[in-house]
């Protein structure tokens, strides 16, 4: 079958209990992607457990817990058509417990909607608000719209949306080098459907588009089909009468039935039967199609998320070690040689040991201002070298960006950020 | 560790090392000149004609050495203490070079210039063996890692996954979660331990519990639940800087190590009340600023170092051996291996 529209992956990002998946559910709803028939039966489901207004969440919160406690654990994938886009939603969890899972999900986005809700603007910024943010920007998505939720409960009063408005842009956005005049903040209320798909009327005062129009507002991503295939891995299936078929986002070159691949760190080669793309066979993948494929010689036990399918003449670079560029973006004492935290990168979630502090930069300019410096602490920009205490694939940012960057977390929090630039590899 | 005899006048004292700790403590607290008599094997040759090789047969006889060097290997689970023989039966000849081998429950005295550090060291083994064996589990719903605590250093014992998704049939995934459970439960059943912590961040550890609570009721009443943000090694570490550990553990050296090395590297950071490397140490040691200073145990044997500590020790000063079995270790290790917390801020 031909693909009419482009694929656009788009992440909902934000605080728990902003309103990311009834938001995501009242999308889908009103474009017609999901049966009136459905919502009604989740609806009573949510009443009997007590959790009435959650039926749009329950769309894509279908795991017994995520139901019983009324929060995403796990990103949900769920298509749907605009007028420009074929648009795969992809539903992060919010609650900071699960950022792992959140940081899989928007490293397969090329766009994101930043969901909050609009009483922060009394509060603050939430903190998973500004982690998220981060983390996005880490993870190289440049496009995003904001939707501010919950507006009925404000009485849909314009002086409080331009609150959000201002605080989210001044202490966030704009410090994150996003310029806030191209960005586009949507008032909604998901719950009642305000601004999502139809426009509201309760806010006459609002003329930017609804959320819809501000996803076709969105460029179309890059296709680097040029670059070797990478394809990181975000699950795995064993399906009865098909196999093995794991799942990810195409970041770089093309794949097609017949092709020979190899998955790394697990190093296991296999052949590809067929590729689907929300249940539907496809020719082709490239770069941007989230995907599902069949290979053929491969068990869904040697492969598991965070592995990177490539072809065998350019495998997916095992990391024996590899120097990196970071920003600490905040730790509370001082990072050392020895340290070990948590490295994201693309779907993968690796300890690694900081072996050497090679370089200390100004952070402005990136001018060299200590040699091996002892320690880096808050604020800091640094060249040093990382060994992965597990196998892990990252790529030479300069060859394939996609797969170069990263973030560093540990005891909760995102403490800095990065890009490979120099990989001494294993497996080559 | 258990001390049989102690013969002050002779400086002479008599152990029984019981497990790994121990026997790394020993590795740490033997020196160059030190000297060791315990129960050991040696073939004997036959001095008559040696028409053909004759290895000779191993004997059991009781040696003294005067220690050259001290070696530890973590997978015999043995320390080697090499060295020249200074006393045995008549027929060794004194002089000839010597290995003794301790392994846990072997007899030892070593003679030898006490410190007050390795006399503190000893204490705290002996302490130790009375301490709860600890297990802990660090879990969310895709992964469990599982690691043993020990005094001086902590060791993964595995690490099990789960194999659920969000994608899958409800029932495929509840049954794939109970499989993963009792593979938890396996493992756990295996070893002999007091007490069992399972943290780990979301909701998977406490249905765990319940999970515990009904299948493997003689489990239930070891297991402490904990929150924490992370999984894998990361999630250890929040485990042990957090403080969690000595909850259930009383003291535990590798926390009490890494809580230090943590307060370190915050005043460093806030060029604070710290100093690192020799010669900042020696120096905030003319202004006797030095509070508690932190030796890595891999430059104990080094004068100079044990110049610094006999000095700190003169001056009040308490002095900590941190063990570089562990991530914290490591860090003061990249520190220069010396370091200490200040009483006062010089310049």
């Amino acid at each position: 079958m031909a693909k009419q529209k482009p694929v656009l992956n788009v992440a909902f990002i934000g605080h728990v209990d902003a309103g990311k998946s009834t938001t995501v559910g009242r999308l889908l709803y009103d474009s017609g992607a999901i049966d009136p028939q459905l919502l009604e039966k989740l609806k009573r489901e949510a009443q009997e457990r007590g959790k009435a207004g959650f039926e749009f969440a329950y769309v894509m919160d279908n795991l017994k817990e995520e139901r019983e406690r009324g929060v995403t654990i796990d990103v949900a994938h769920k298509k749907f058509e605009t007028q420009k886009y074929e648009v795969t939603i992809v539903d992060c969890p919010g609650h900071r417990d699960f950022i792992k899972n959140m940081i899989t999900g928007a490293s397969q986005a090329d766009a994101a909607v930043l969901v909050v809700d609009v009483n922060d603007a009394k509060t603050g910024i939430q903190p998973q608000t500004r982690e998220h943010m981060f983390l996005a920007r880490t993870l190289g998505i440049k496009q995003i719209a904001v939707a501010i939720n919950k507006m009925d409960t404000v009485n849909y009063s314009q002086e409080e949306y331009e609150k959000m408005k201002k605080m989210l842009s001044e202490q966030l956005l704009k410090v994150l080098g996003y310029n806030p005049d191209q960005i586009d903040f949507i008032p909604t209320a998901s719950l009642k459907g305000d601004n999502v798909v139809k426009r509201s009327e309760n806010m006459p005062w609002y003329k930017g588009p609804t959320l819809v129009e501000a996803l076709d507002k969105f460029q179309p991503p890059e296709k680097p089909t040029n670059l070797p295939l990478r394809i990181p891995i975000q699950d795995v299936y064993s399906i009865t009468g098909v196999g093995t078929v794991p799942v990810g986002r195409v970041e770089t070159g093309i794949l097609r039935p017949g092709d020979k691949v190899v998955f790394e760190p697990a190093g296991v080669s296999g052949e590809v039967k067929s590729i689907e793309m929300h249940h539907e066979q496809i020719p082709q993948a490239e770069p941007g199609d989230n995907i599902g494929f069949n290979v053929r010689g491969v068990s869904k036990k040697d492969i598991k998320r965070g592995d990177v399918c490539g072809h065998p003449d350019n495998p997916p670079t095992v990391a024996e070690e590899f120097t990196a560029q970071i920003v600490v973006l905040q730790h509370p004492t001082a990072i050392t040689v020895g340290y070990t935290p948590v490295f994201h990168a693309h779907t993968a979630q690796v300890a690694c040991t900081f072996i050497e502090l090679l370089k200390k930069l100004d952070p402005r300019t990136g001018q060299v201002i200590e040699e091996n410096p002892q320690f880096l602490k808050t604020g800091d920009a640094a060249i040093v070298k990382i060994k992965p205490t597990k196998p892990m694939v990252i790529e030479n940012v300069r060859e394939i960006p996609q797969l170069g960057r990263f973030a560093i977390r540990d005891m909760g929090m995102t403490i800095a950020a990065g890009m490979a630039i120099d990989v001494k590899a294993k497996n080559k | 560790m258990k001390i049989i005899e102690e013969i002050p006048q002779k400086n002479i004292i008599k152990l029984m090392p019981e497990n790994l700790d121990d026997l790394w403590v020993l590795y740490n607290i033997i020196e160059e000149g030190d000297k060791i008599f315990a129960v050991t094997e040696r073939r004997v040759q036959d001095k008559g004609d040696v028409i053909r090789a004759d290895r000779g047969a191993k004997r059991k006889m009781f040696l003294g050495i005067e220690v050259k060097n001290v070696e530890f290997d973590e997978n015999t689970k043995r320390v080697r203490i090499l060295g020249t023989i200074i006393h045995g039966p008549d027929d060794v000849p004194l002089g000839s070079h010597h290995t003794i081998e301790i392994k846990p429950f072997d007899e030892l005295s070593i003679e030898k210039n006490w410190k007050k550090w390795q006399i503190e060291r000893i204490k705290e083994a002996i302490e130790s063996s009375k301490r709860p064996k600890v297990l802990v589990v660090v879990m969310d719903d895709e992964e469990a890692d599982i690691f043993e605590v020990r005094d001086y250093s902590i060791k993964e014992i595995c690490s099990i996954k789960s194999h659920t998704s969000k994608k899958l049939d409800y029932k495929i995934n509840e049954e794939l979660k109970k499989e993963y459970y009792h593979e938890i439960a396996k493992v756990l059943s295996e070893y002999d331990v007091d007490n069992i912590l399972v943290a780990g961040p979301g909701f998977a550890k406490n249905s765990f519990y319940n999970f515990i609570s009904s299948q493997y009721p003689e489990l239930k009443n070891k297991i402490v639940v904990e929150s924490i943000s992370t999984t894998s090694r990361a999630g250890l570490n929040e485990v042990i800087k957090r403080g969690i550990i000595n909850r259930i553990y009383a003291e535990s050296r590798v926390a009490k190590e890494t809580q230090l090395i943590e307060k370190l590297l915050e005043e460093i950071a806030k060029k604070g009340l710290a100093v690192y490397g020799i010669d900042e140490v020696k120096k905030a040691l003319e202004y006797s600023a030095i509070d508690t200073l932190l030796v890595s145990d891999s430059l104990v044997r080094n004068h100079e170092i044990e110049k610094i500590i006999d000095t700190t020790e003169e001056m009040g000063g308490k002095v900590v051996i941190v063990s570089s079995e562990h991530d914290a270790g490591k860090q003061l290790k990249a520190l220069g291996g010396i370091a200490g917390l200040l009483r006062f801020p010089i310049e």
